[in-house]
């Protein structure tokens, strides 16, 4: 079985209206991928920037997995959240990115968007916060996204580090 | 650098380098001290594992930089890339009172490609989560810190919520309470452990410590060691550690 570790961190967001951000991510990968060794998902701190507009976590990420096959590649998701001081939380951003296929450190930024929802639910978003939600962030309903009317969102800075293991054994070059 | 040792599928990461400086905007005075943290298949084999570095202070050539310059030597032997050490780094300074509260945790990964890499580490620290709390901790010097700061390096238990309870199986060696106590430090803290130790008898605790030291748990034997070390327990030398 080829082996594949993913090393790195969640680093921090910036772009998004409200300070006192965390995140909650999640790795999925499809039926042929078996996860060994690691957290597949997590939630980060809350982070509350004091200078500048970039909220850091840091958090880290160690993943080992081993597959039979390619199909389902490693997919990272992830759900911005903002937590105000009355501690209510409030969804900010969702945004999926796949894991890159080349060993090393990549830096990536991942993008977020966030469902519109009507005027009316706009306009009690800004006076009250919330806001429509998904019912089931799931990316098997990715699919689906047809209906769906969202706004763009802030970005979320990751670092990942690849080391793959006996992928040429099965003809794959990386 | 990494280098092949040993059996099959053993191999090595020498890391040389420093800690540079630092940019704490509004902050003086500041010192940092290093850790490292790594997973269970991970082992140092030469070099610091930890480090405190001088106090430095902001000057006319830099006026909002602080250099340390701090040598990290070390090296690990492992049998797999899962667990790739983490440096943890805690900065500490004076605050208004001259009391020394912390300043910044951060964590990164140590590169795993050979070469010169930079990295710049993000630091923070744990927020009061009342406002009182805010106001005593900045008057009484008693900021909230982490008790060990290797939770940095950590992904569980962020959310804020307490982490789940690590399971204890009892010690097949003794069936005394200690004993069950005893599993559940080898992932837990002394401290709670610290009162059963005075009050059982001798002969159980030997058979804890050999039960202990036979699962060959190198956190928990260091653990246990650091503890007895700083409560200069007689029981240390009765068992031999």
């Amino acid at each position: 079985m080829a082996e594949l570790h993913v090393i790195g961190q969640l680093v921090g967001a910036s772009g998004f209206p409200q300070r006192r951000l965390f995140c909650k991510w999640g790795l999925h990968a499809g039926s042929a991928w078996k996860l060994l060794e690691g957290l597949r998902e997590g939630q980060t701190q809350v982070d509350d920037p004091q200078a500048g507009d970039m909220a850091y976590w840091c958090h880290p990420i160690d993943v080992h997995y081993a597959t039979k096959g390619l199909q389902g590649w490693p997919k990272l998701h992830l759900e911005v959240w903002h937590q105000d001081s009355l501690g209510r939380s409030e969804l900010l951003g969702y945004g999926f990115c796949h894991v890159p296929s080349t060993p090393g450190c990549h830096a990536l930024t991942c993008v977020t968007w966030r469902p519109r929802g009507t005027w009316g639910e706009r306009l009690s978003r800004f006076w009250l916060g919330g806001g429509p939600q998904l019912l089931a962030p799931d990316p098997a309903y990715a699919a689906d996204r047809f209906r769906l009317r969202t706004e763009a969102a802030g970005t979320v800075r990751l670092q990942l580090g690849l080391i793959l293991r006996h992928f040429e054994r099965y003809g794959v070059q990386c | 650098m990494t280098a092949g040792g040993g059996g099959p599928g053993v191999f090595l990461v020498a890391v040389n380098g420093q800690i540079e400086s630092g940019e704490f905007p509004g902050f003086d005075d500041l010192y940092c001290k290093f850790c490292f943290v790594y997973g269970q298949d991970w082992v140092p084999t030469a070099g610091l594992e930890e480090g405190i570095s001088q106090i430095t202070s902001k000057s006319d050539v830099s006026p909002t930089t602080l250099i340390w310059n701090f040598p990290i030597e070390i090296t690990f032997k492992s049998t797999n890339p899962s667990g790739w050490p983490q440096i943890v780094i805690s900065v500490y300074g004076p605050d208004f009172f001259g009391n020394d509260v912390v300043r910044g945790y951060g964590a990164v990964h140590v590169p795993f490609t050979p070469g010169r890499h930079k990295r710049t580490i993000a630091m923070f620290v744990p927020e009061s989560t009342s406002r009182l709390q805010k106001f005593t901790s900045w008057f009484t010097g008693r900021r909230p810190e982490f008790t060990d700061p290797k939770v940095v390096a950590q992904g569980e238990g962020r959310e804020g919520k307490a982490p789940k309870a690590p399971e204890c199986s009892p010690c097949m060696a003794a069936d005394c309470g200690l004993a069950t106590h005893f599993s559940c430090w080898q992932q837990g803290s002394p401290t709670q452990v610290c009162e059963e130790f005075n009050s059982d008898s001798k002969s159980s605790l030997n058979q804890c410590y050999s039960c202990l030291l036979s699962s060959s748990n190198e956190g928990a034997i260091s653990r246990l060691c650091d503890h007895f070390l700083q409560r200069s327990d007689q029981r240390y030398k009765e068992a031999g550690l």
